[in-house]
């Protein structure tokens, strides 16, 4: 066997089995079927391999395509039931990281805790006596309303107040005549004014010797309200 | 059933949105051709048939890794090949090699390709298969019973074409040299 002979059996066993299985180029295939056509006796290699490829194929055993299948998505299922489980662990665990750090931040600083409770002391000082404030001035509102609807009987006084007379001054003159307010002003500016009636008199001159004072009348009865 | 990689592709992109009826169709299209490439290394049903899940939880888990840059088959083959690689590296090596032979058996002569193309059985064929090295015997399933071309063996096997070419040469003369010894030893029975 000279070189070239040899070479060319090297080549056509090395594409031999390529020739067998059907992947090789077009140039290649035909250079193979000359071979063979010059060299009878290499056809034999070609139906070895044919032989040994139909037996490879049959020796491979039947599975059903489903072979496996329910293990991979019970796999593909306890996964998801984890990621749903460990996204729902990730969303608490993001909620409750800032209170746990500040928590945790109170108790590296004293200075902050003592600020802390501080403030929640002077809060709870402030909403108590906000509360309490709102009990008195319910109580305040009470005692006015019971004031303002107690029908006041008997002589009062009608007092008008000059025109530049102010809120202080109106204030003082009932103050010095012991009056209460219990009307008015009314459309000319009377207010009306009660004092018991053993002292309406007396009241009535000191009003009339106030400055602030425009006039004084005395009516045996409060005008009745429209 | 072989799918083209635009139906692949449809199929990912389905995987990828967590449809499990694509992958019943990718499974059922690919799961024998994994299972018998699984068996010809690890010989065993129970571990090929882990070999199919763990691979197609792979492609389940990562569907956006295939790039088409090669036939899916192929690229499915050599995920698969990953697997049972790390499957077998905790176990010994079972088989018996069969090297001895390739250098004391040397005949080229046709005659004895037609003797075995005619006489060679399934039985002998199993025989001498499992005694060829793993690499070899992978290599020989790749080619005859995938049909794939020398690009697409090196490619799963992740392997220059030559070694390829090499690993098929040897394996050519183990086999042959094995089944000759089969049937002399046969017709010396006999």
């Amino acid at each position: 066997m000279d070189e070239q002979e040899s070479t060319m059996r090297r080549r056509f066993a090395e594409l031999a089995p390529w020739h067998v299985n059907g992947t090789l180029s077009q140039a290649d295939r035909a250079w193979v079927e000359d071979y063979v056509r010059s060299h009878p006796k290499a056809a034999a290699e070609l139906q070895w391999y044919a032989s040994l490829q139909e037996k490879i194929k049959a020796d491979v055993p039947q599975v059903a395509p489903e072979i496996g299948l329910e293990r991979l998505l019970n796999r593909v299922h306890l996964e998801k039931r984890r990621v749903a489980k460990r996204q729902a662990e990730n969303a608490i665990e993001r909620m409750l990281t800032p209170v746990r750090d500040f928590v945790a931040s109170l108790f590296l600083r004293p200075a902050y805790a003592y600020a802390a409770v501080a403030l929640v002391v002077v809060q709870a000082g402030v909403i108590g006596a906000l509360f309490v404030e709102q009990r008195n001035t319910e109580q305040e509102y009470a005692d006015y309303r019971s004031i303002a609807t107690a029908p006041a009987t008997g002589p009062v006084l009608r007092v008008s107040f000059k025109t530049d007379a102010r809120e202080s001054d109106i204030r003082q003159a009932l103050v010095d005549i012991g009056g209460t307010l219990v009307g008015g002003p009314g459309q000319l500016g009377e207010y009306i004014v009660k004092v018991p009636a053993q002292r309406i008199e007396v009241a009535a001159n000191t009003l009339r010797s106030n400055s602030a004072v425009e006039s004084v009348d005395i009516a045996a009865e409060p005008p009745v309200r429209e | 059933m072989d799918l083209s990689n635009e139906q692949v592709f449809a199929l990912l992109r389905e995987l990828g949105a967590g449809k499990e009826s694509a992958m019943r169709v990718l499974y059922r299209a690919y799961s024998r051709t994994i299972y018998a490439f699984a068996l010809t290394r690890l010989r065993d049903a129970a571990d090929a048939e882990e070999v199919v899940v763990d691979t197609m939880h792979e492609v389940w888990r990562h569907p956006d890794r295939f790039r088409g840059e090669s036939k899916f088959s192929t690229w499915l083959l050599g995920i698969a090949r990953h697997k049972l690689l790390s499957m077998m590296r905790s176990r010994e090596p079972v088989h018996e090699e069969i090297d001895g032979l390739e250098e004391t058996l040397e005949s080229e002569d046709a005659g004895a390709f037609e003797l075995l193309a005619e006489k060679q059985r399934r039985e002998g064929v199993r025989n001498c298969m499992d005694k060829l090295p793993e690499e070899q015997r992978e290599c020989l399933h790749l080619v005859f019973y995938e049909g794939y071309s020398l690009g697409e063996v090196a490619e799963v096997q992740s392997c220059p074409e030559n070694t390829v070419k090499t690993r098929l040469f040897h394996a050519r003369q183990k086999l042959k040299n094995c089944l000759r010894l089969l049937l002399l030893r046969e017709n010396g029975n006999g």
